[in-house]
């Protein structure tokens, strides 16, 4: 069916068109002046003089380390939580509890995670300024992603699949672990994916609980303070006055490359397996 | 109950758990801090002054700060952004709705140290050529860049909301002769209304708690700003700004637990409003 719009829907239209530009045209411009700093050099060497020459190897490799220890606590915990909510939960008042407590840790504000990390971690427990710390820290912040898309994605698979395995004599949590949870995959899959994305992009967490600006080695186990992409940003923008701009172009290029990566393959994953649904 | 489901749900309480965790932690470093206050003067006054003797901590600018940013990145956002998830569930074709939703999501993974960057190094000289400012580093500045940050989350929950509204609604309304026109405005959009609201709280809340982008682009000066067009503090990049500084349980290190606890307290606030209307919605439905 061809659409055709009369004038204040093509008003309508302006609004969504100014709300696109401004996203899209930052990440553009962002790609365009990183190209100048990026090289071989600028990716895969150590930072030397505080930064100003070399690379920036050890805040890839800690964000990519940070990821793998938060996904790490994250995984079972979150997608057990998705599982009981979707599969098992009661329908009482402590299933409806945990649906507002999961509504609100999710509009936390990471900052506030931050403090939490910082004196339940960093401080209480005695893990200090680390890479468990953070790791810890981004965790307790994507487990309400995870466990919203891995309950969604369970609720997507039709009431009926349950009946079925149910009527052939299986458990329910024989029915879960085979018949829905393999259906499920894909749409925990792109959710987790998303969740990692925000944990490679987030600040505020791991400025409060561990990551540090300028160390010319990578981390040592994860109890070692750590270089993060978004923190070397941050401080290459704000603290030091002789960082050449199109290192800091150049790093904000590699962050938001590897953020959109995570990003574009989750969407485009979900997309391929909406359309091979057979249901 | 196989010990598998005994363990998933061991992990669905581990998030009643942490809920509860974040606020007993926050509190109970806040907790020294209050016990000492004998008036309101940590909200009203405005002297945050951490090194002199001795100490003043009173939050009234940056309370102040976050109110301000926050109003502004609503004010600009929610016409956009309603206006575009109108956009998405009635006027584009089917696939082209699937496409740019997709979009928005993409966006909304750009990370806000990434956007307080780009209002550093652009959107503040920017505003200060514009309004004729010393600095572009202001509460505005912060502010406009926070009304892009909300779009994405704005869009999609209002987007959802409006696709909700049964298709009969419309189908009756053009069957009485509307257009389309007066079918979004005067059916969709009314009955939508309750999730496109908790939509705009949901953005607030993110809109509030944003930390990275106020912290590079608001400014930073620390008392009751007189205007959106001077440099402020919100509360988030006060507490990202000195925590790690601040000695434990030092006077100050209590205080940011103090705000913080304000701050958690404020987005809770929010956030239970807008799950209640969701909530309520779905036991209308």
């Amino acid at each position: 069916m061809r659409q055709s719009y009369t004038l204040p829907e093509l008003f309508l239209l302006s609004a969504l068109g100014l709300a696109l530009l401004p996203p899209l045209a930052a990440v553009l411009y962002i790609f365009v002046r990183a190209a100048a700093g990026i090289s071989l050099e600028f990716i895969f060497a150590m930072p030397a003089q505080r930064g100003i020459t070399g690379g920036i190897l050890p805040a890839i490799l800690g964000t990519l380390w940070l990821l793998f220890g938060t996904s790490l606590v994250v995984l079972p915990l979150g997608v057990g939580a998705g599982v009981y909510l979707a599969e098992f939960a009661p329908r009482n008042r402590l299933k409806h509890l945990l649906e507002v407590a999961l509504i609100n840790l999710a509009g936390v504000p990471s900052v506030v995670f931050g403090l939490f990390g910082y004196s339940l971690f960093v401080l209480t427990l005695g893990f200090g300024s680390s890479l468990l710390s953070a790791s810890l820290t981004l965790a307790a912040m994507t487990l309400p992603l995870v466990v919203t898309a891995t309950r969604e994605a369970l609720h997507s698979v039709p009431g009926s699949f349950r009946e079925a395995s149910l009527a052939l004599g299986a458990t329910r949590w024989q029915t879960v672990s085979t018949v829905t949870l393999p259906c499920a995959r894909s749409g925990i899959l792109t959710g987790t994916l998303l969740a990692m994305s925000r944990a490679a992009g987030d600040t505020a967490t791991i400025l409060i609980t561990g990551a540090a600006f300028f160390l010319p080695r990578l981390p040592t186990s994860f109890t070692s303070r750590f270089m993060a992409l978004p923190y070397h940003l941050y401080i290459s923008a704000t603290q030091l006055p002789g960082m050449p701009a199109e290192r800091i172009w150049a790093t904000a290029g590699v962050l938001l490359f590897i953020v959109l990566i995570m990003q574009v393959s989750a969407t485009l994953w979900r997309e391929r397996e909406r359309r091979l649904k057979k249901w | 109950m196989p010990y598998q489901q005994k363990l998933v749900t061991v992990a669905g309480y581990t998030v009643l758990l942490l809920t509860a965790a974040i606020f007993l932690f926050v509190a109970a470093q806040a907790w020294p801090f209050f016990r000492d206050q004998v008036d309101l003067s940590f909200f009203t006054g405005d002297r945050w002054l951490p090194v002199s003797s001795p100490p003043s901590f009173q939050i009234r600018g940056f309370l102040v700060s976050s109110f301000m940013i926050t109003s502004m990145a609503i004010v600009v956002g929610c016409p956009i952004g309603i206006l575009s998830a109108v956009c998405l569930a009635e006027l584009l074709p089917r696939q082209a709705s699937i496409l740019l939703r997709s979009v928005f999501e993409m966006t909304a993974g750009i990370p806000s140290v990434v956007w307080g960057f780009l209002g550093l190094t652009v959107i503040a000289p920017f505003v200060a050529r514009v309004f004729n400012l010393n600095t572009g580093l202001t509460g505005f500045s912060a502010g406009l860049v926070l009304s892009v940050m909300i779009l994405p989350t704005l869009v999609s929950l209002a987007d959802e909301a409006l696709r909700a509204v049964p298709r009969e609604y419309a189908e009756a309304s053009y069957a009485l002769g509307a257009t389309r026109w007066q079918t979004i405005w005067r059916v969709i959009v009314p009955a939508a209304r309750g999730g496109i609201v908790a939509a705009v709280l949901l953005a607030m809340g993110r809109a509030i708690g944003e930390t990275m982008t106020v912290l590079m682009v608001a400014g930073g000066r620390l008392t009751t700003p007189g205007s959106i067009f001077e440099p402020m503090r919100p509360i988030t990049a006060l507490i990202a700004a000195e925590v790690t500084n601040a000695a434990r349980h030092s006077e100050q290190y209590h205080a940011l637990f103090a705000a913080g606890l304000v701050l958690f307290s404020i987005t809770l606030a929010v956030n239970a409003i807008a799950a209640a209307v969701i909530v309520g919605k779905k036991a209308e439905a």
